[in-house]
């Protein structure tokens, strides 16, 4: 029949273009195993196609998973992005981990605020064109490690010869890609597997500092468990990587760089014997490197520093390989001095940005509109497609999930544009890669050995000066370009647990020369946030920063965050800091950092953890026991996989709709993360610890509830009924974790009202809200539920499909995203979980255990492999 | 309209006697009115020995009721509050408690207004000119006109013989 | 009859008759009040206002105006709570306890001491109330068949406070109301007009018929009974709130005793701070003597030494059982950011109590009243302590974090204080703040032995 044979062929024609492997049983498609990758990648380019004739094993509006890579400062992150009800709601790493950034990004895609003029694309093109024809235009590019768009670049240069480019990336790779090339006599760009050093010295360096950071962390964690590697770090700076080494030495940039030139005497690699022992730190270090070392130095050492570290991996057979450099022309700060001069000038990076006012022609593309002659949208990531390289120089393919919803474009549309291109759809590699998870190229490993003759053509290292500044990217504002992020803002930084603000972070004894500790000290004791504000002045610029005395911080040392103190020409200044006499509040989450004689967080030595018995959990109880459900829900945090990143607090805040307070609720105590990650300054150096509700099995707050709104499962869940909640608090107060988050203010509607609550139901930024999760009402209680929606999707869709729960089968919000997998949510009645296994473990303990709470959540001991060797305390320098 | 004979009395032993004197000469219909509360008089004029038992049955009441609550309540609806059982019996205790003292207190304050009459909105009694004196210092007795033994005169003398003021209410 | 004077008979000072003590003690409803009734009026009704705009305030923008937050989830709200509720205790106490001991120096304090009481339990039943995160809800507390199928959970304490304070409001008002039945009768006698009716209805018609007497007496002291065991319970019950849960500085089972002996100690401050001026005012020294002031300050004494007690076994129990987390708890306490608060309390409660050893010093009633009134300082204080210091740092470390009151927590508190005393100004000008009947019947008493 005319109707059935046209419905048929449209339905195939819809079916070839979802599923690149033509017409497939259904069957066939199943057995590819790929029922929660890329089920299908949706026909967006240019129009959304709606579904007219659904394939029948779709749901509309139900969870799709799509693979795709965001690029953050340039680089690929391959993710999973879960889509619910036909928009992105979540992002999990499809590889080993990821950073925030991406994950956090999702609130720019909803974000009214990129709502500025309907943009003019013809306009600005055309008047971009006119320019050209006028004179040398200069557009300034971010980080591209795209070679499709170095492709398109080329040529847009060759058409408009008077098309000038430059690449501007406040956090430059170029002292790497230069370290390779003294070293190698080639630019190059390592790629390092620490899973398979069993000894690693750091050298000044954090997860956001280094595109592949949160890998690093990833493999590195696989071997903080026994058989335990050993880390060392070295470094200037206060790092979440370096708190989690074994042997810490705190030296200032200069002396670092020395350090390190000692170190590569030692090793030989260069003639002639180290100048200081580093009170026995060196010697020990050097005989441990020698059994499988590997250096992982930081990004902003100059590049002879890096070609030092280089020879010494070399020296040690150290597991690393060279791919050739992420970027065609290494993105550097000094663009930024080019745009300034620049008469006419399409800026396109992100981070500090210059004056625009005053030029020929001055262009703005960017997330967010600016007050410039033109102002366009770029598009959000998750909004364009394209190809981007990651930080180990694979290749990956990205797509489109949303259509623009501001009208904007990606770089390479508007370069398309400028040419007259249009961009093409989708290739069938593409689609395979996104569809399989995989990159589409692999990093061409590059065979270098190091030229002979280092000595003689090694460029001076870091100079020496009383006080030496580095500017570094901000945990959560990167440099800046995050700023109207709120989430970020308020993701607590590591180590200060400052939120809001950017500080200037200096050693105690610095602060005491400048006659402010006890001030600040006093001032920390009263919970007074007024902080002194310093004027800084490095490299002929000055900053205002507040400061922030932090233990452990090398002496002579500096830093300063690049969000709020940029420098063209570099990072690492000698620095003059004066009291202006002014103060500024800085709030951090944390008011008290010191453990006492509290045992919150166990830190044992390896083998201490390989002999110990398993404890036999205290159980003391009058009551009888609660009837056991179908499964017995419980978590394990590993202390010693946790690096206090954060991730699993942002992901949870994304996953249950948590709002964001701002600077003065926080101030107050009031923010609403429902983990958080506690940081304590003890003798074994930092400690972190997430915590977050630890579904007692008995629950101090279930019991002096009035209205029954919070009480337990059979499961063993801690159920918050927020519809029956009366806001009395006492279960709050009751809770010896202090787990749990009360809406004082109508904070879910501020959120998403963007401040003003009566704002929130014509607002966009609902669209971010999960719908899985209720959005809470001012004076609710609320916290950790173990994602009960994940668990209760999971036994749903185990029903429909007739069969029980797999082992693994659900992840928490936080398990998914953690890139050291230190948490670990299982089902203690399932023969298989790894769960049980946790629990017999000689490091496995509970946290209060005296409170006899019998927590579900429990923690493995923070494991520390000391060099028998290295007795005393370091921290020298 | 006579409603009766007031008699003020400065003693309350007086004031027994002349109860005692009036119920031998056949007087029933007889109120005695005080200030404050007078030793003897149930003896003469009944008291009301029920309250300790009323209370007690009030008491047994407000126990039951309270228990049936909260076992009723929790049983309706059981969850885990806390692992605790979930008829743990030591936790009904303060509801136990509180509930059956209001219930008492409520209870025998109820059964006092019903006993006395109150809220009563008028007696004759209050109309004597000079009632006040009997919620002052002086103790009153009062004889109903309507009484079969009365006779305004002679109720009157013997009133008097008793060492009382004696005067007449009338309706005004 | 012996010539012995009745040992009580300095409880009424001066040469009276019936008439003229039932005129001086019916004169501050009778006669104008005097100059400081106004301004005390004047000042309770604007606090009042104020309170009420500061509930508004609460319940408009939510409790986020206040300065409670993750730890110190209760904060002024709970310590007020405590505060008032302990100081209505000692109008129950003189009410209750003091007559079942055959206490006379109790019948011309009581009137005044169980209008406190009255009050002082209205201004605190309504912190329960507005803290609620959704007050709007708050009748979810009462057993009634929901939609929602649920009943409200009788584990917890909050569920046996509701039952305490109803049961104590009632007890309350209940005997108050009871034994100003005669007065009421009495007043109604005097008055005419639309007074007469008032007091006619207000009274229920009692005429003094001596049957009523007897079954009256027989609940009074009845009532008496039940009052008493309510006085221990109702604060051990709110002391329950704290004992129950496992907060460091909670949980002890010393708390009931605490907080029952807390109550009775700042509840005859409180009545000697309304007395001392009252007595003054009204020139009512004939029948409030230099013995009753000298009896309360001997009750505020003993009460006050069971707390002082237990303030040092709570720092012995702390240390010698080992806890780490108790010892932390009153470390913080004494060396904390608040520790002037915590020693301020100490030298009021412990130390400056001890004057009240020496007789000098309870006769001397400048000292009287200025000490009743820092005790209940003292009384606020630790209730600070116990409520705000002890969730500001317990077990983990990393919780810790201060509290610091809003002006919308002080405008409440305030706003109680005003409430309180405009409520009392209202009712003394309207009943008689020294219980009429019973005073005469003490008169004669005395007079007749």
């Amino acid at each position: 029949m005319p109707e059935r044979g046209y419905g048929e062929s449209l339905e195939k024609e819809l079916f070839r273009e979802e599923f690149p492997f033509g017409p497939v049983s259904r069957r066939g498609f199943l057995a590819l195993g790929l029922l929660t990758l890329a089920a299908c990648t949706p026909v967006v380019r240019r129009k959304g196609v709606p579904y007219v004739r659904q394939p029948e094993w779709v749901v509309e509006g139900g969870r799709a998973e799509f693979v795709t890579a965001v690029p953050h400062a340039g680089l690929a992150e391959p993710v999973l992005v879960r889509h619910y009800q036909e928009r992105p709601l979540f992002l999990a790493p499809l590889e080993a981990a990821m950073s925030p950034y991406p994950l956090a990004g999702l609130y720019a895609l909803y974000d009214p605020d990129r709502k500025g003029k309907a943009p003019d694309w013809e306009g600005f093109l055309a008047a971009w064109r006119k320019a050209l024809g006028e004179g040398e235009t200069l557009l300034v590019l971010p980080r591209l490690a795209s070679p499709r768009l170095e492709g398109l670049l080329e040529r847009a240069q060759a058409r408009y010869p008077n098309l000038k480019v430059a690449r501007f990336e406040a956090w430059s790779l170029e002292n790497v890609y230069r370290g390779a090339e003294i070293l190698f006599g080639q630019r190059a760009w390592p790629v390092y597997a620490p899973e398979k050093a069993e000894v690693v010295l750091l050298l000044d360096v954090d997860l956001h500092e280094h595109p592949a950071g949160y890998l690093w962390w990833a493999a590195l964690s696989g071997r903080r468990i026994p058989p335990m590697n050993r880390i060392y770090a070295v470094e200037s700076g206060a790092g979440l990587l370096g708190a989690m080494a074994d042997h810490r030495l705190a030296l200032k940039p200069s002396a670092l760089e020395a350090f390190l030139l000692d170190l590569a005497k030692a090793l030989g690699v260069l003639p002639g014997s180290p100048t200081s022992s580093y009170g026995g730190f060196l010697p020990a270090l050097v005989e441990d490197l020698l059994r499988g070392g590997l250096l992982l130095p930081g990004v902003h050492l100059t590049p002879a520093a890096q070609a030092l570290a280089m020879a010494v991996n070399a020296r040690l057979g150290a597991p690393v390989r060279y791919v050739p450099p992420l970027e065609k022309e290494a993105a550097t700060p000094g663009a930024f001095l080019e745009a300034e001069r620049a008469e006419r000038l399409v800026w396109a990076a992100e981070g500090p940005l210059p004056d625009l006012k005053g030029k020929g022609f001055a262009a703005y593309l960017g997330l967010y509109p600016k007050e410039a002659p033109f102002s366009l949208p770029l598009a959000h990531p998750l909004e364009a497609g394209g190809q981007y390289r990651d930080a180990l120089g694979r290749l990956w393919p990205a797509q489109a999930l949303v259509k623009p919803l501001y009208g904007g474009r990606s770089l390479e549309e508007v370069l398309a544009g400028l040419l007259g291109e249009d961009l093409p759809a989708l290739t069938p590699e593409e689609k395979r890669a996104l569809a399989e998870g995989r990159p589409l190229e692999e990093a061409r490993p590059l065979a270098l050995a190091p030229k002979p003759g280092l000595e003689g053509r090694l460029p001076s290292l870091r100079q020496e000066a009383p006080l030496e500044l580095t500017l570094r990217p901000e945990a959560s504002l990167y440099d800046g370009r995050y700023r109207k992020n709120p989430y970020l803002e308020e993701l607590p930084r590591p180590l200060t647990r400052l939120v809001w603000d950017g500080a200037l972070l200096m050693g105690e004894e610095e602060a005491e020369a400048l006659g402010l500790l006890e001030e600040v000290r006093a001032r920390e004791r009263r919970a007074d946030p007024r902080r002194p504000l310093l004027r800084v002045k490095a490299g002929g610029r000055e900053a205002l920063l507040p400061l922030w005395p932090l233990p452990g911080l090398a002496k002579g040392s500096l830093l300063a965050p690049l969000s709020h103190f940029f420098h063209p020409e570099g990072v690492a200044f000698p620095a003059e800091v004066a009291a202006t006499g002014r103060d500024y509040p800085l709030v951090s989450t944390q008011y008290h950092g010191y453990l006492g004689e509290v045992e919150a967080v166990k830190v044992l030595a390896e083998e201490e953890a390989l002999k110990a018995e398993p404890k036999e959990e205290k159980r003391i109880s009058f009551y009888p026991p609660w009837p056991q459900g179908e499964h017995a829900w419980a978590m394990s945090v590993d202390l010693s996989r946790c690096v206090g990143c954060g991730l699993c607090t942002l992901a949870c805040q994304i996953e249950n709709n948590i709002p964001v307070v701002g600077k003065e609720e926080v101030a107050k105590g009031r923010e609403m993360h429902w983990i958080r990650i506690d940081r304590y300054f003890a003798e074994e150096g930092v400690l972190h610890q997430p915590v977050m509700c630890q579904h007692c099995e008995k629950a101090p707050c279930e019991a002096v509830c009035p209205v029954a709104a919070t009480e337990h499962s059979t499961e063993g869940l801690n159920l918050m009924v927020y519809n029956r909640c009366v806001g009395t608090k006492y279960c709050s107060a009751n809770c010896p974790y202090k787990a749990r988050r009360f809406n004082f203010f109508p904070y879910a509607e501020a959120f998403i009202g963007q401040g003003d609550p009566r704002r929130a139901k014509e607002s966009p930024l609902a669209l971010l809200m999960n719908p899985e999760v209720t959005v809470r009402s001012r004076g609710v209680m609320e916290k950790c539920t173990y994602c009960v929606q994940r668990i209760e999707g999971a036994r749903a869709q185990a029903a429909v499909e007739g069969r029980k729960i797999r082992t693994g089968e659900i992840k928490t919000a936080c398990q998914e995203v953690c890139p050291g997998k230190a948490i670990h949510f299982g089902d203690l009645l399932d023969p298989e979980d790894p769960i049980q296994a946790h629990r017999q473990e000689g490091r496995h303990y509970a946290l209060l255990e005296e409170a006899n709470t019998w927590p579900r959540t429990t923690y493995l001991a923070h494991l520390k492999n000391k060099n028998p060797k290295l007795k005393e305390a370091e921290h020298g320098g | 309209m006579l409603y009766g004979l007031m008699a003020y009395f400065d003693a309350p032993e007086k004031l027994l006697k002349a109860i005692g004197a009036l119920k031998e000469a056949g007087y029933r219909r007889m109120e005695a009115l005080t200030p404050n509360p007078v030793e003897g008089v149930e003896r003469l004029l009944g008291g009301d020995g029920r309250i300790p038992w009323v209370a007690f049955a009030l008491g047994v009441l407000g126990a039951g009721l309270a228990l049936f609550l909260q076992v009723y309540t929790t049983l309706d609806y059981p969850h885990n509050a806390g692992g605790k059982p979930l008829l743990g019996w030591p936790a009904f205790i303060p509801v136990t408690f509180e509930l059956t003292i209001l219930t008492i207190t409520v209870g025998i304050f109820l059964y006092l207004l019903y006993q006395n009459g109150l809220p009563l909105a008028d007696h004759p009694a209050v109309r004597a000119p000079s009632y006040v004196r009997v919620l002052l210092d002086e103790y009153g007795l009062f004889v109903y006109a309507s009484d079969p033994r009365f006779d305004p005169e002679a109720t009157r003398a013997l009133l008097e013989s008793l060492g009382a003021e004696v005067e007449e209410v009338r309706r005004a | 009859m012996a010539d012995k004077p009745h040992p009580d008979h300095d409880l009424i000072q001066g040469e009276w008759t019936e008439k003229t003590l039932v005129e001086k003690l019916l004169e501050p409803v009778e006669k104008p009040p005097p100059r400081p009734w106004r301004v005390v009026l004047a000042v309770g009704g604007l606090l009042t206002l104020v309170w009420l705009y500061a509930i508004f305030v609460t319940f408009v923008r939510g409790l986020g105006t206040w300065g409670i937050n993750q730890p110190v989830a209760w904060g002024f709200d709970i310590v007020h709570f405590v505060w008032w509720i302990g100081i209505g205790h000692a109008g129950t106490l003189i009410s209750a306890i003091l007559v079942l001991m055959r206490q006379n120096w109790r019948d011309s304090l009581n009137r005044v001491t169980e209008a406190m009481t009255l009050f002082a339990v209205l201004a605190a039943a309504t912190y329960p109330l507005i803290h609620m995160g959704r007050p709007q809800n708050f009748y979810w507390v009462m057993p009634y068949p929901t939609h929602m199928a649920l009943w409200p959970q009788y584990k917890s304490p909050l569920s046996w406070d509701v039952l305490a304070i109803m049961t104590y409001l009632t007890i309350s008002t209940l005997f108050l109301y009871l034994g100003l039945i005669p007065d009421l009768a009495l007043l109604r006698e005097r008055s005419q007009g639309w007074r007469r009716k008032l007091y006619g209805w207000l009274s229920l018609g009692w005429t003094g018929n001596a049957v009523h007497w007897q079954r009256y007496r027989a609940v009074y002291v009845l009532l008496a009974g039940l009052a008493t065991p309510v006085v221990i319970s109702v604060h051990s019950v709110v002391s329950m709130d704290f004992a129950y849960g496992l907060v460091p500085g909670w949980h002890l089972t010393v708390f009931p005793p605490f907080f029952a002996a807390g109550a009775i100690y700042s509840g005859f401050a409180m009545a000697l701070t309304l007395i001392i001026p009252l007595r003054k005012w009204y020139r009512l020294e004939g029948v409030i003597t230099e013995r009753h002031l000298d009896w309360m300050a001997k009750v505020t004494l003993a009460s006050g030494l069971g707390v002082a007690y237990i303030y040092l076994l709570e720092i012995f129990i702390a240390w010698y059982s080992g806890e780490p987390y108790e010892w932390g708890q009153q470390l913080w306490r004494m060396t904390g950011p608040y520790a002037p608060y915590y020693w301020a309390m100490m030298l009021i409660n412990v130390v400056l109590l001890q004057t009240l050893w020496f007789p000098r010093f309870r006769k001397n009633l400048t000292w009287l009243f200025i000490f009743s009134i820092l005790a209940n300082v003292g009384m606020w204080l630790e209730r600070f302590v116990i409520v705000v210091i002890s969730l500001s740092k317990d077990f983990l470390p990393g919780n810790a974090h201060l509290y610091y009151p809003t002006w919308v927590d002080w405008a409440l508190y305030l706003g109680t204080i005003g409430f309180f005393l405009f409520g009392l100004a209202l009712f003394i000008r309207i009943f008689p703040p020294i219980a009429v009947a019973e005073m005469v019947h003490l008169f004669h008493k005395l007079r007749k032995h």
